[in-house]
């Protein structure tokens, strides 16, 4: 399977409340909201840093869960993500994108 | 020894329902003229997932630090040879939330239309915020087409089926073309606000509001909750902001709700008064009357499903965002049980 990179968009803001994360679409005024573990991987969406790499490196060692587990599910979050706008998928290390929204406390 | 002792199991279910605990609603983004419900009902999908979040441990008016503070003005300073002129003949100045908005009509007949629709708030020696000439034509589109309002350049453009407006922020001045419609102007007035507003760290919400013992009181909920009853039961000694939208203005480091001239159900329009913030209701009838804390996420979220915002404007909503967490950090948020009577007051004081 293609490696997947992802990265935040600009196009959002994004707060930092505990553990969660309030994220707010400039485009479409859609608010979501992440729980701790979403809020690991929105952090780490980097574009750099590949999907499986978030997975391994902040997820399991942070949480109790099987990697393949952990990986299939984290698939499906970054698809919803980027369906919704807020987050750009690529096959790729993501160097010349529109993303990296500020994450602030 | 455990293999990873430090993993926190119980967050291992969340992990496998990770997309579920994606949340996505709306904002009241489409049509700013509706009355009861249009707002709201965008919410409801959530509005279970208060209850589970409330910890009657967490304290909810904790300090924190401003994250709009670092955030250029939108609004560009004018030298004075662009403000708007004074008073001029067939211009009625608006003042809401200490705001000034100057209509400017060469028509008679929708002049007393907004002197009587806004009576109460106007203030002809005032100096205008902005200023919009109005053309008044003979029809437009129904206005159930959703609000478009984006920004060109320093103007900002305001679209809807049964209006036009555009808004040098620079000149502070305008236009409008609309029918002679006071939902219209009414809308255009909301819009403008809510840009202001945003700007300085303020918002307007679909909430009903009150001043009891000079203090303000928000009631936010959805469709159906109690906002209009609940100021409809207010005691002699309140004082009716509004039962529809209540208006928000940072003043320094503190917070104070301001009344509106926009009647909902009572169609009356609130008082032009205002004081610091006290509280934010979360409506809920009940059997019994009673405040219960709410997480500050919970709080925000509740919150933001109530703020008007119209704007695609990814700096704006940014502010708005940093505003309302702002305000939750100021203010209490409560959620508010109560019987439908006048004793839900002992709890607003």
């Amino acid at each position: 399977m293609k490696e997947c990179y992802l990265v935040r968009s600009r196009t959002v803001a994004a707060r930092l409340l505990g553990e969660e994360m309030i994220i707010m679409s400039a485009t479409d005024s859609t608010l979501f909201n992440l729980n701790p573990v979403a809020t690991l991987i929105w952090q780490a969406a980097d574009g750099k840093t590949p999907l499986t790499k978030i997975v391994k490196e902040q997820i399991c060692t942070t949480f109790d869960v099987e990697p393949a587990e952990a990986l299939r599910d984290a698939q499906q979050f970054v698809l919803d993500l980027a369906a919704h706008g807020i987050l750009s998928l690529a096959d790729s290390p993501i160097t010349d994108s529109k993303g990296m929204a500020v994450n602030r406390s | 020894m455990p293999a990873t002792p430090e993993r926190s199991k119980a967050t291992t279910s969340l992990l496998l329902n990770m997309s579920m605990f994606l949340k996505p609603w709306h904002w009241p983004a489409g049509r700013p003229h509706q009355r009861k419900g249009s707002a709201d009902s965008i919410g409801r999908v959530h509005e279970e997932d208060d209850a589970d979040e409330r910890n009657p441990g967490d304290a909810v008016c904790k300090s924190r630090r401003r994250n709009g503070a670092a955030l250029m003005p939108l609004l560009v300073p004018a030298c004075e040879a662009d403000l708007p002129r004074p008073l001029i003949t067939g211009a009625v100045t608006v003042e809401i939330g200490g705001l000034p908005i100057l209509l400017d009509t060469n028509d008679p007949g929708f002049r007393k239309i907004l002197e009587k629709r806004y009576a109460g708030f106007l203030n002809p020696s005032a100096a205008p915020a902005c200023r919009f000439e109005i053309e008044l034509i003979s029809a437009r589109e129904p206005a159930d087409e959703d609000v478009r309002v984006f920004r060109r350049g320093s103007t900002w453009c305001l679209q809807r089926g049964d209006f036009r407006a555009e808004w040098d922020l620079r000149r502070r001045e305008g236009w409008i073309r609309q029918c002679a419609n006071p939902y219209s102007i009414d809308s255009v007035l909301r819009i403008t606000h809510s840009l202001l507003l945003a700007m300085e760290g303020g918002f307007q919400a679909h909430a009903s509001s009150a001043i009891r013992n000079s203090r303000a009181f928000l009631f936010a909920g959805v469709s159906g909750a109690g906002k209009t009853t609940t100021v409809s039961m207010a005691p002699s000694d309140a004082v009716v902001l509004t039962d529809e939208i209540s208006y928000v203005r940072r003043v320094e480091s503190n917070y104070r709700a301001y009344g509106t001239p926009f009647a909902g159900e009572l169609a009356r329009p609130g008082a032009n008064a205002s004081a610091p913030v006290q509280r934010v209701c979360l409506l809920k009838q009940g059997p019994q009357n009673c405040l219960r804390p709410v997480r500050r996420a919970a709080a925000i979220r509740a919150l933001m499903r109530h703020v008007l915002f119209f704007a695609q404007d990814s700096e704006l909503v940014e502010r708005v965002l940093d505003s309302v967490v702002q305000f939750v950090s100021s203010v209490e948020v409560m959620e508010m049980e109560f019987t439908p009577d006048r004793r839900a007051w002992e709890l607003v004081q």
